[in-house]
């Protein structure tokens, strides 16, 4: 795989599946990088992820994977589908090494040890919990070590210590110089773990951009008592304009918008 | 190409484990074994005479008696059975006149004693199908010969005077076609059953993240080619041991093997690739049953209705059209085959009218298969008619 800084590249891609269309999307997501394609359901995030890791061709527009089409880098690519399954009746270690035959190699027994598996990896899927068979899937995203990893909706489903475990698992990707691209409608989630997001709805581009650069703009969130009530809302008036209508004000924050309010904000438009 | 056989290896494992397989391969043989021998049985206890009479030319002048009884024997064939039958063989002065006797049913068969018998150690016999008393005869004719008894250690040959063929064209024309339908409808079944299963459990999105969907499409049709293969293997194997060692017959012969087994790989791949052009456009196994039993009857049409006709008539110009007609040669054009009525050119014809099918079925079904397999919802006609055009390019799938 040529070290290209480069992951992805999507130049207006489109397509259409019954009654919804992808509509020209354009991106491009580099190494050591997490990307992430935001939106509500529906949005066309999981049709986009599939373009990238080649389970779907585009009916116009490009996309590359290291330069080259994403069918012919398959094993470079490690995927987390959105709908999870497995063969339920198969053993853990049958199916990873299966995948890992397929892919051209893999460090099962790392990752199994790593997820702490491993003493899982002689039981059938179906005697697995729901988390456990969570975590064997995220194995087999990851298990060949793969240059790209494409996650769809990996929160779903998880509790608060395997979304943890996830995040971790994300971090370190980009640590090693991967490129990380994840999908989720959990926007404050994303929020704290993506560098760069694609904010997508209705099959078109809303917004792109860094996190910390998507906007400048501040909102005042102010906490006041009012007739013997404690009421909290934003506000564009600034403090000393506050205090001076007579305002009893508890109290008073200037911060960015999160993702979620940028959201709300440029659907709303 | 790697990938491919890693999947078509997956597949040979997952379906031999299968009980459905297990179940087959020895539960079919054993159906088709009970019921042909229960008939048997039944002829045996009723419509063999309490007295069985064979005529004997002998023109070695071997017996010298005009009649030999032989009672209380029980060497009945396939089973031994209860019930005590008496054997007569009666000796005629020519061929003639023993035929003339077995035509109008005075004997139930008859054997030729020629002249250098001391030297061939051969007699030719004339009998009704399954049923002779080889054996008796060899017993009476051991005793004349006390000094030369040794000589019987290897045994007489008997051969037919006419093949008897006839006996066996409505068990060969039964039972070729039922086996190749088994066959190639489990092996396709199993195709359908694992696309629809990744499907509905979603490991098909993992799985075409690991490798091209023409990888994977080719992976388990190969692989279910080679279960289906095991599996009439075994039941070839098995009519062959039953017809060499129980009916003296040789009832599988390799033209039969090599005609068969061609007929097996190209009826497996039109008949597979519809069921997976079926599995890929559907959302559950119920659905995919339900499209593939219209599929199942035209398969399973000659294999019951036209190996009656067959039998009965195997030169007819219905018949011929059917051996060559795509859906139903698979099963009739081998049936056709085994029993002598059928030419090299209209084999060779109906291989090549097949191939071809098989051949536009299998692009088609690969093309439905790249495009609906990760469709969970059942999509219109006009859809599938639009993506199976061949002659589009590859965009949009």
């Amino acid at each position: 795989m040529p070290s290209v800084t480069v992951a992805v590249t999507a130049s207006g891609i489109s397509k259409t599946l019954g009654n919804f269309t992808l509509s020209s999307i354009t991106f491009e997501c580099n190494r050591g990088e997490i990307f992430g394609i935001l939106g509500p359901n529906g949005a066309g995030k999981t049709t986009t992820l599939r373009i990238i890791a080649g389970l779907a061709k585009p009916d116009s527009g490009k996309i590359s994977v290291f330069g080259r089409n994403p069918e012919k880098v398959k094993n470079y690519i490690g995927y987390l589908p959105e709908e999870r399954g497995l063969y339920r009746k198969w053993k853990v270690s049958d199916i990873l090494h299966y995948f890992a035959e397929l892919k051209g190699g893999a460090n099962t027994e790392y990752w199994l040890e790593r997820f702490g598996m491993k003493e899982h990896a002689n039981k059938k899927i179906e005697e697995l919990s729901k988390g456990l068979q969570q975590k064997i899937q995220l194995i087999l995203a990851v298990q060949h070590n793969p240059e790209l990893l494409i996650l769809d909706e990996p929160f779903s489903g998880l509790d608060a210590v395997n979304i943890s475990l996830v995040m971790d698992l994300v971090k370190e990707m980009r640590e090693r110089r991967r490129c990380v691209i994840l999908s989720t409608h959990i926007l404050n989630l994303a929020e704290r773990l993506c560098d760069r997001v694609l904010l997508i709805n209705m099959g078109r581009e809303i917004l792109s951009g860094r996190v910390d650069e998507l906007s400048d703009e501040e909102v005042h969130e102010i906490e006041y008592r009012k007739n013997g009530r404690v009421i909290k809302e934003m506000t564009n008036r600034h403090l000393r304009d506050l205090l001076d209508s007579g305002y009893d004000i508890i109290s008073y924050r200037r911060r960015k918008l999160t993702l979620e309010e940028i959201f709300l904000r440029e659907v709303s438009r | 190409m790697r990938k491919t056989a890693v999947i078509a290896k997956r597949e040979i494992n997952v379906n031999v484990r299968r009980k459905a397989f297990i179940l087959g391969v020895i539960g079919f043989p054993l159906l088709i074994g009970f019921s042909f021998l229960v008939p048997v049985l039944f002829i045996q206890e009723f419509a063999i005479p309490k007295e069985y009479r064979a005529g004997i030319v002998d023109h070695a002048s071997i017996l010298n008696r005009s009649v030999i009884e032989l009672s209380g024997t029980t060497d009945d064939p396939f089973f031994d059975s209860s019930t005590q039958r008496k054997i007569i063989f009666v000796i005629y002065e020519s061929e003639e006149d023993a035929r003339k006797a077995f035509q109008e049913g005075e004997i139930d068969g008859y054997y030729i004693i020629p002249e250098n018998f001391q030297n061939s150690f051969l007699i030719k016999k004339q009998t009704q199908g399954l049923f002779d008393v080889d054996e008796k005869l060899e017993l009476v004719i051991s005793k004349k010969f006390g000094d030369y008894a040794y000589r019987f250690a290897k045994g007489i040959s008997f051969q037919e005077i006419e093949e008897k063929k006839e006996a066996f064209d409505f068990v060969i024309s039964m039972f070729i076609p039922l086996l190749l339908f088994m066959a190639i409808f489990t092996s396709s079944g199993y195709l359908m059953q694992g696309i629809i299963e990744e499907k509905e459990s979603r490991v098909m999105e993992i799985l075409l993240s690991s490798a091209s969907p023409e990888e994977v499409f080719t992976g388990k049709f190969i692989g279910n080619a080679i279960t289906g293969l095991i599996q009439a293997s075994v039941w070839l194997g098995l009519a062959g041991l039953f017809s060499g060692f129980m009916l003296s017959v040789k009832l599988i012969s390799f033209g039969i093997v090599v005609v068969s087994v061609l007929f097996f790989i190209l009826g497996y791949l039109l008949y597979s690739s519809l069921l997976a052009a079926i599995a890929s456009i559907s959302s559950s196994l119920k659905e995919a049953q339900q499209a593939t039993s219209i599929i199942v009857f035209i398969g399973l049409f000659p294999a019951i209705f036209l190996s009656q006709i067959t039998s009965l008539n195997p030169e007819s110009p219905a018949i011929k059209a059917f051996s060559l007609f795509p859906l139903t040669s698979p099963a009739l054009m081998p049936a056709l085959y085994s029993a002598g009525s059928t030419s090299l050119f209209d084999i060779v014809l109906g291989a090549v009218i097949l191939a071809l099918t098989s051949y536009l079925t299998l692009k088609l079904s690969s093309r439905i298969f790249r495009y609906y397999a990760l469709t969970y919802s059942k999509p219109k006609w006009r859809e599938i008619m639009s993506s199976i055009n061949v002659f589009k390019s590859g965009k949009g799938d």
